[in-house]
Order: structure tokens, then C-alpha cells, then sequence
């Protein structure tokens, strides 16, 4: 009996020890987020910043904690994905960006004074978080969700965990670009895609 | 020949011993009768539902029903509301408002979409994210009514549809609720239709289809009743509120509404135009045959003819429709026709031997009249024969309508006629008869003088005919069916000139599934790729997915091509579709189109009320395909329908990629053009064998090729004239004119078969071809004349009707009398001269 107390008293202290750890990387990645946000709120509030500064330097900002090129991977699709040469991967990823960067600028015109507010962490697996924010201007609110991952490794510049996601009221981005690659190459060429990517 | 002679025994015994000698046994039993189909009669109803117009088991019928099903774009009525004020002054928003609540109570009206309360997506731009926030109508506080008046006059969804580019028409659309119960009862009797096709139906099955028939047709009825009542309805609101607000002009429009006002149309025309024609007609028969009693017993003759074949046809559950309502009048010529050469037959006999018993006047009166009257009603079937193998079902019945009102003619013409006038002596009807020489006999010396002439005249009008018949025009168009001083063709110019047109016309475009699924699941076994392999469950596609990353650039860029492509066809108005949103949605990002995550963002947070108006009727994810809608421009000018839906076929053939994209055109614009060009193809096609069968009884008839072929030029004329005479005319063939080729040939065909008849005995008699040309002239010659004449100036009133197809049916109907009593009095003579018995 005592064994069996012993070991359920082992089991519950290592459960709470796994959920500690958890609740400090949780901990550690809001704050890493949330400090990140403020570094770009304070490039887009700097208006003595040409756009093309002010996008590069978010950019830059945000390469540490969003994994591009697993993005520019999912948004492709495995499959073509694994048949493009190790160039062709490299130089996608870079179009990849750039297209981010593009489309969110407009976006990010836009932005007057919003303020973050993370409502909710949720862990669905080990190496997952999902953060569930408020993007609150006044009384209106825009839901956003940062998705992260855990990667096997991470390069010294980066955080180790990395966003390959982000939801806006629940539509995701990395779909959305999925979708549209997908529907491209049904009827034409990487390569041409590459090329829409790069006008 | 024996046998005829025997045949002729046959029936004048027939007509001896038991007709004749008990003629009040005769008329009792025709009484009941007559009582009996007059009490069905009673039932027998008016259907000019643009349904009765299209093609029975027709696709795209089906592919249209399916289409309004599935991208929520419901049938509607328009209500123009044009006003010389400004439009978004206070008390026009509220007097549209309260319009609105007004209407909105009608039983068929779902919901109704005006200036009031359509969605403001520019009013001022605002980023997508905060105009999904609250997106304003006309009616939010604070809204900038300029602003907004710039939004209607220039968004692409508003300009020219929802309002006039002088700002001073705005529509109201009345969206009508589907009836989801008359769809119910078509799929069930479409099943046994379907059942019926492959294999013969059991006992139970046939009971089945029969209940299904009937609940469908029961309930058609009763909701064109609620139809027509509530569209009536409507416009009494629409009165009261016109003279509530004098600054105010309304009109209503809308197809429901043009199919309803047919109706009336046709009712109205029937109604008044029935008894004119009836007045007329007992006026010229008492000029020409001078006698009360004979313009009596013509009168009774057709009415009962009438009563009957109008009870036989509500037994048999067909509708009078657009296309059959002029079944009534047909009947009325053809057995006017009969009786008028039984009347001069008997006259004629009379006057050889004034002390005939009336008995044996009678009986020789129909023994010599029943071969040709006969074979008048075999051939007039089958001139109308040509209408039986069209597929379409009004056109069918109304073939069927015709072979039957003349069998039934023909029976009570020979059942009456001699059963009255036994009742009678002759000598009562010998007073006021003067045996002044009659007007046909001055048309034989015409005849026999002039022949070179009349003959130079026949080419010059078979010249005439081709080159005209060559300018022929198939062309359905709903404007062109009334005049233009009439209500609804203000309402449609109205709409057609300011507002986008009239005849909806549908481009659905459905992009295929990928093809490539198979490929992938092999290559995923080859590649593992532990990384990726680890969100591939996160990445499924689901099926909200499916609906969420719909929109692509790839789709949207293809919808924007055919979007822009039906745009530029001068003939289309009006073109909805997703792209109009997307060119909305541009100018709201600052002139870059619209990225599929905004689109994404879009239809899933777009309000669901403002949804139905400006994404759901053009878009059908589930299926994977959109619909862009357009509306044609029906009143303008040389629009020729079949070659623009032709174009359509060709250029998106070309702009499509087939392997990926699929599209079908659809909408009413299809229906009636594949209904018109069927009908064409089925006239066109079949006069030829029509002529043939005609070429084939005159044979058997007069036993003599050479007499066929003239009979059969001759009948060839006035069918030909009327096709010269609608292409030099520009009257375009439609539903209604198209069926005049029939009636001609079967009009036209009584004359001439009555005269070789008639000559050919005179012939027989004296062996010269001269004297039987005049004896011929003065006998049956004066029934012809007499009949054409009744014909032709009872047909002349309704050319004062406003239906336009009413009119062409009365002026041609009027031309095919007036050409064919010309070429049997005149080109019949003279060829039989030619040429010989």
C-alpha cells in the first residue's frame, strides 16, 4: 500500500512539476510576445519611418518569433514542397516574406491606437500554444490567435518557440495562402507562381 | 367507284331512317349532351404561366430551379419608384420605408430590398475589420446622406440597379418566397415521370402518378390564383400610395408580374374580342345570306360546337394557354366555314328544285357536302399535325385542341344542321332569297380572261414571299407583347433604360475539384518529412475550411474576366456577381483588390441579412461554383437573342479552361430561347412534311397527281405569303406567330378541297373544264367567299386589342382568309384550266 501511495504521490508531484514547467514556458512566451508586439507597435507608431523602413524593421522584429519558412512549407504543401530544389525552397521562403510583408502593410496603415489584451493560453499539446488575443480599439475588439510550435531546433537567433500560425476571428492565414497556392497550381507552374509572388 | 357510291348509300340511309326520322330524339340526346360539357366547360381554365411556356423535361429548366434553389436567388417583383424630389430626403426614406411595410404583408413577399435597407459599404470606406463592425444602412444615425447618394450612384452593386444614374428612379425588389410545397409535388410526379420512362408502372404507381398530377396541378392553380390576388394587391397599395404622395410614380414589374398581366391580357381579349367577333359575324351573315333563321343556325351550330369542345378540353385537364387562346376563334371560322357550305349547298339544291321534299333536300345536301367536308376536317388536322410533334406542351394541346374543335365541328355541323332544318319546311326559308348573279361568277370572267396575269402575279408573289421569308427573324420578346402606351411596357422600358434590363440571364461557373488527389497520397508515402508530417492533421481541409478558403485570387480572377466579359455585351444591363464586391471591396482597400483572407473574413462575418443581398445569390461553395447574373436589355432594338447566347457559348468556350472550369448559361433568357428555337425547328422543319401528308390526301382524295400538285401549289401560296409578309413586315416568329404557319395551311386547305371538288363533279358532268369553272364559281365559289368574308371582317376587330400577338393573329389570320379565297377563286382556275382534269 505505502509503495502504491508512494508512487501515486510520485506520479502527482511529476504532473505538477510538468504543469509548472508548462505554466513557466507559457509565462515566459507571453511575455516574449507580448514585448515583441510592443516593438512593433513602437515602429508603427514612429511615423518619421518610411513604410518600407517601418516594414523592413517589423520584419526583423518578427523574425525571431514567427518561423517563416515553415510557414512558406505548410502554405506550399508537403508535396510540392519536396519537389523544389533547395534554391527553389530558399527562394520562395524569401517570396514568401515578402508577400507577408506586402499584404500586411496596407493593414498595418490602418492601425490607429490598439491595445493587446491576451484572453486565453491554450496548450492542446506539448509543443503547441496557442495564444488567444483581443485586438482592443474603444469598445470593439478583434480576435486574434497566435499560434505556436515547439521546433526539434532552433537556431541561436530565434525563440524556441516559433509562430507558424495566426487566426484573425478565427480565419487562418496559412490556409488562406494555402488555398490560393493550391488553386494557383492546379493550372500553372511553381515557377510561375514564384513569379506572381515576385511582382 | 362503287364503294364511294356505296358509302354515300350507307350514310344517306344512315341519315333516312333514323336521323331524320326521329330529329327530336337527335336533339334531346345532343342536349344533354351539350348540358353536360357545358358543366365542365365551366371549369375549363386559362394558364398563361410563363411555365406552359417551356419545355416539358427541358434541362435547363431543371438546371434553373436547381440554381434558384442553391444560390438563394429567389424569383422577384420590382416596384420603380421614380419621383422628381431628391431622393434621400427624410420623407422619401420614410415614404419607401412605409411603402415597404405596406408590401411586406402581401402574402407572396418574403423580403424586400430597397435603398432603405441595403448595406452601405462605402459610406464612409472604412477598413473591411471595422466595417464588419457595424455596417450602416440609410438608416443608422450620424450617416452622411451625401456620402451615401455617391455609394448608390457609383457602387457597382447600386449604379444603374438599385437606383438611376439621374438619381431619380429607385428600385424596390420584392423578393418572393419559394414555394417550397410546388416543388415538392414536381419532384414527386418528375419521379414517376422519371419511373415511367424506364419501365411500365404497376397498378399502385399509376394511382401514385395520377394523385401526383393532380395535387400538382391543384396546387399550381391555386397558388396563380394567390399569385394573380396578391400582385393585385400589390398594386392597389402601389395605387393608394400614388395617390397619397402625387409627386410619386410606381411601377411594377417583374416576370411573375409579366406572366400575370398576360393572363389578363388574354382573358380580357377573349372576353371583349370573343363577342365582337360574334356581333360581326351575325352582321355579315345576314347581309350574305339574308335570313334570320340561317344566321341562327350557323350561330347555334358553333356555339354548341364550342360548349362541347370546351368541355371535352376541361375533361381532359388541358389549360387554355398563351399560345391556344386563340382556339376559340379558330373553331368558330372552321365550323362557320362547314356550315356556311352545308346553308349555300342547300340553297343551291333548293333553287334547282323548289318542289324537293325537305327531306330530300337535306339528304342530298349532306350527301354531296359530307366527302368534302370530311376530307376538309382530316386535312385541316393535318395541317395542324405540325404543331403535334413540337415538344412542347402547350403547342402539343394546342394541336390536340384543334384536331378535336374540328372533329367536334364536324360531327354537330351534320348532327344539327339536318335534325333543325327537318323541323322546318322549305318553302319558309325561300322568302328575301334574290337570284341576282352572284359576285364569284364575275370573278370566274376575271379568271378566265386574265390567266397570263394571274400567273405573273403568282410568281411575283411567290418572288415576294421567298425574299421576304428570307429577312424572317426568330425572336421571343416580352416588351414587344404590348403596345406602347400600355402600363407594363413603361414599367419594363423603364427598368430596361435605367435599370439594368429586364430578361434575367445566368453564367454559372463551377470550378472543378482538383484533379490531383490521387497523385498526392502517393508522393505523402514516398516523402516522410517528420516536421511537416506533424501539422498534417491541423492542416485537413474541413468543411467549414472549405467555405472559410474558398475565395482565391486564381477563382476571383477568373469570375472577374467573365464578369467583365458579359459586361461588355451591348445587349446585357446590368452584371452581378462576387466580383462586384471585389471591385467594392477595392476601392475600400485603397484600390488594391481584395486578398483571399479579406474575402475569407468577409463571408464569414458579414452579417447574415446583409449576406442574402450581396454574397449568397452568387455564390454556391458547397458546389464550387458562382453564379454571375445578369439582366438583357429586352426592348432594344435588333437584339437578337440566339446569336447573343450563341456569342456567350463560343467566347467562354474560348476564355475557359475546360479541364478546370465548367460553365452553363441559364435563366429565363434560355428557356424561352430553347423553347422558340425548338418551336422554329419543329414548324420549320415539319411544314415541309406537312405539305407532303397534304400532297399524299389530295391524292387520295382526287385520285389524280396532276390535281394534287396543283391543290398543293396552291395551298402553298397563302402559307408562304405569310412568311413573306412577316419578313418584309419585320414581325418577328415567336410563340404566337409561329403557330400561324399551321393555321394557314389548315385554313387555307377547306377552300381549295371544296372547289376541286366541286369542279371535279362539274367536270364529270360536261367534260369542259370552262363551263365546270363557272358553275363551280357560282356555287361553291359563293360559300367560299361568303365564309372568307364573315372570316375576315369578324378577324378585323382584333387588331384593336393592346396584345401585340393578338393583333398579329388577327392580321394574319385575316391575310391567310384574304390569300387563299384570291388563290382558289383565281390561281385554282386557272391552273385547272391549264392543265387539265
Amino acid at each position: 500500500m505505502k509503495y502504491i501511495a508512494r508512487f501515486f504521490l510520485l506520479v502527482w508531484s511529476l504532473f505538477i512539476f510538468t504543469q509548472s514547467v508548462m505554466a513557466n514556458e507559457q509565462l515566459d512566451l507571453k511575455n516574449h510576445l507580448l514585448t515583441k508586439i510592443d516593438e512593433v507597435i513602437l515602429i508603427v507608431q514612429d511615423k518619421s519611418l518610411s513604410k518600407s523602413k517601418r516594414n523592413s524593421d517589423i520584419i526583423h522584429t518578427l523574425q525571431s518569433i514567427f518561423d517563416f519558412e515553415i510557414m512558406a512549407k505548410l502554405s506550399l504543401g508537403k508535396n510540392t514542397w519536396n519537389e523544389l530544389g533547395k534554391d527553389e525552397q530558399k527562394r520562395f521562403t524569401e517570396l514568401y516574406v515578402k508577400r507577408m510583408e506586402k499584404s500586411y502593410s496596407s493593414k498595418l496603415d490602418a492601425y490607429t491606437d490598439e491595445k493587446v489584451e491576451i484572453k486565453e493560453i491554450l496548450q492542446p499539446k506539448e509543443n503547441r500554444i496557442y495564444f488567444v488575443t483581443d485586438l482592443v480599439n474603444g469598445g470593439e475588439k478583434l480576435e486574434v490567435t497566435y499560434k505556436f510550435y515547439k521546433p526539434k531546433e532552433t537556431p541561436s537567433s530565434k525563440h524556441h518557440w516559433l509562430i507558424y500560425d495566426v487566426e484573425i476571428l478565427g480565419v487562418s492565414i496559412l490556409k488562406a495562402d494555402s488555398a490560393q497556392f493550391k488553386d494557383f497550381l492546379k493550372t500553372k507552374t511553381i515557377a510561375q507562381l514564384m513569379d506572381a509572388l515576385d511582382k | 367507284m362503287p364503294w364511294i357510291n356505296d358509302k354515300k348509300n350507307m350514310l344517306r340511309n344512315l341519315y333516312k331512317n333514323h336521323i331524320l326520322k326521329h330529329p327530336e330524339t337527335v336533339l334531346f340526346f345532343m342536349a344533354v349532351f351539350v348540358l353536360t360539357m357545358t358543366f365542365f366547360a365551366l371549369r375549363l381554365e386559362i394558364d398563361a404561366s410563363a411555365e406552359t411556356l417551356l419545355l416539358e423535361g427541358d434541362k435547363d429548366l431543371e438546371y434553373a430551379r436547381e440554381i434558384e434553389k442553391h444560390f438563394e436567388a429567389p424569383s422577384f417583383l420590382v416596384v420603380v419608384y421614380s419621383i422628381e424630389d431628391e431622393l434621400l430626403s427624410e420623407t422619401n426614406i420614410q415614404n419607401i420605408k412605409h411603402l415597404s411595410q405596406k408590401i411586406q404583408d402581401v402574402n407572396i413577399v418574403e423580403s424586400i430590398n430597397s435603398i432603405v435597407n441595403v448595406p452601405l459599404l462605402q459610406s464612409p470606406p472604412k477598413p473591411i475589420k471595422e466595417l464588419m463592425k457595424s455596417i450602416p444602412t440609410l438608416e443608422s444615425k450620424n450617416l452622411d446622406k451625401a456620402l451615401a447618394k455617391e455609394e448608390f450612384l457609383h457602387s457597382p452593386f447600386y449604379k444603374e440597379n438599385l437606383v438611376s444614374s439621374d438619381f431619380k428612379t429607385t428600385v424596390l425588389f420584392l423578393n418572393l418566397k419559394r414555394d417550397e410545397k410546388y416543388f415538392e409535388l414536381l419532384d414527386a410526379r418528375d419521379r414517376f415521370t422519371l419511373l415511367k420512362k424506364q419501365r411500365a408502372l404497376m397498378q399502385n404507381e399509376t394511382d401514385g402518378f395520377k394523385d401526383a398530377q393532380k395535387g400538382l396541378k391543384a396546387h399550381r392553380d391555386s397558388a396563380r390564383e394567390s399569385m394573380h390576388q396578391s400582385l393585385e394587391d400589390i398594386r392597389s397599395i402601389l395605387k393608394t400610395f400614388e395617390s397619397e404622395n402625387k409627386k410619386v410614380k410606381l411601377h411594377l414589374g417583374g416576370t411573375e408580374m409579366i406572366a400575370d398581366d398576360m393572363v389578363e391580357f388574354v382573358r380580357y381579349d377573349l372576353r371583349i374580342f370573343g363577342s365582337i367577333i360574334v356581333i360581326l359575324l351575325i352582321a355579315v351573315l345576314y347581309i350574305l345570306l339574308k335570313k334570320m333563321r340561317w344566321v341562327a343556325l350557323a350561330l347555334f351550330i358553333c356555339t354548341v360546337s364550342l360548349l362541347i369542345t370546351s368541355g371535352l378540353l376541361a375533361l381532359f385537364g388541358w389549360e387554355i394557354t398563351i399560345v391556344s387562346s386563340n382556339f376559340i376563334s379558330l373553331q368558330l371560322i372552321m365550323n362557320m366555314s362547314l356550315v356556311v357550305h352545308l346553308i349555300i349547298k342547300y340553297k343551291e339544291l333548293y333553287s334547282l328544285n323548289e318542289s324537293e321534299s325537305q327531306e330530300n333536300l337535306l339528304l342530298n345536301t349532306i350527301t354531296s357536302m359530307a366527302k368534302p367536308s370530311f376530307f376538309v376536317v382530316i386535312t385541316t388536322i393535318a395541317g395542324f399535325s405540325s404543331l403535334i410533334i413540337s415538344n412542347i406542351l402547350p403547342i402539343i394541346n394546342f394541336g390536340w385542341m384543334m384536331s378535336i374543335g374540328i372533329t367536334v365541328s364536324l360531327i354537330s355541323t351534320f348532327l344539327l344542321f339536318p335534325t333543325v332544318l327537318i323541323l322546318f319546311k322549305p318553302n319558309e326559308i325561300k322568302n328575301g332569297e334574290s337570284k341576282a348573279r352572284p359576285f364569284t361568277s364575275r370573278v370566274a370572267h376575271v379568271a378566265y380572261a386574265y390567266k397570263k396575269t394571274i400567273l405573273a402575279m403568282a410568281v411575283l408573289l411567290v418572288v415576294f414571299s421567298i425574299t421576304g421569308a428570307s429577312k424572317l427573324r426568330v425572336e421571343n420578346s416580352f416588351i414587344d407583347y404590348f403596345k406602347k402606351d400600355t402600363e407594363i411596357y413603361q414599367g419594363m422600358a423603364l427598368i430596361d433604360k435605367k435599370l439594368g434590363g429586364t430578361t434575367p440571364l445566368d453564367v454559372i461557373l463551377t470550378f472543378k475539384e482538383n484533379s490531383d488527389v490521387v497523385k498526392s497520397i502517393q508522393v505523402i508515402e514516398k516523402n516522410s518529412d517528420e516536421e511537416l508530417d506533424e501539422f498534417a492533421d491541423e492542416f485537413l481541409e474541413t468543411k467549414s475550411d472549405k467555405e472559410t478558403y474558398w475565395f482565391t485570387k486564381n477563382k476571383l480572377q477568373k469570375i472577374k474576366e467573365v464578369h467583365d466579359y458579359l459586361d461588355s455585351l451591348e445587349p446585357i444591363g446590368k452584371v452581378l456577381s462576387l466580383a462586384t464586391i471585389g471591385e467594392i471591396i477595392k476601392t475600400i482597400n485603397d484600390g488594391e483588390e481584395a486578398d483571399s483572407l479579406t474575402l475569407a473574413l468577409l463571408y464569414q462575418e458579414l452579417p447574415e441579412k446583409f449576406k442574402k443581398i450581396i454574397l449568397s445569390p452568387y455564390i454556391d461553395i458547397q458546389n464550387n461554383r458562382v453564379r454571375i447574373s445578369t439582366r438583357v436589355i429586352d426592348s432594344q432594338t435588333d437584339l437578337q437573342r440566339d446569336l447573343l447566347l450563341k456569342k456567350i457559348d463560343k467566347d467562354l468556350k474560348n476564355m475557359l479552361n475546360k479541364e478546370h472550369e465548367a460553365y452553363q448559361v441559364s435563366n429565363l433568357l434560355v428557356m424561352y430561347n430553347n423553347m422558340l428555337q425548338s418551336l422554329f425547328d419543329s414548324q420549320i422543319k415539319t411544314i415541309g412534311v406537312v405539305l407532303l401528308i397534304l400532297f399524299a390526301m389530295f391524292l387520295a382524295l382526287f385520285r389524280n397527281l396532276k390535281i394534287a400538285a396543283i391543290a398543293i401549289v396552291v395551298n402553298a401560296i397563302p402559307v408562304s405569303v405569310i412568311f413573306g409578309f412577316m419578313g418584309w413586315m419585320n414581325i418577328p416568329l415567336d410563340m404566337m406567330t409561329i403557330t400561324i404557319a399551321a393555321i394557314s395551311i389548315g385554313i387555307a386547305v377547306d377552300d381549295t378541297i371544296h372547289y376541286i371538288y366541286r369542279f371535279t363533279q362539274e367536270y364529270k358532268k360536261n367534260t369542259n373544264t370552262k363551263i365546270a369553272m363557272f358553275k363551280s364559281h357560282s356555287s361553291i365559289g359563293t360559300a367560299m367567299f361568303y365564309t372568307s368574308t364573315i372570316i375576315i371582317i369578324g378577324f378585323c376587330v382584333l387588331t384593336l386589342s393592346n396584345f401585340i400577338p393578338t393583333i398579329y393573329f388577327g392580321l394574319l389570320t385575316m391575310l391567310a382568309m384574304f390569300m387563299a379565297i384570291v388563290a382558289d377563286l383565281l390561281l385554282l382556275p386557272v391552273l385547272l384550266l391549264l392543265f387539265g382534269v
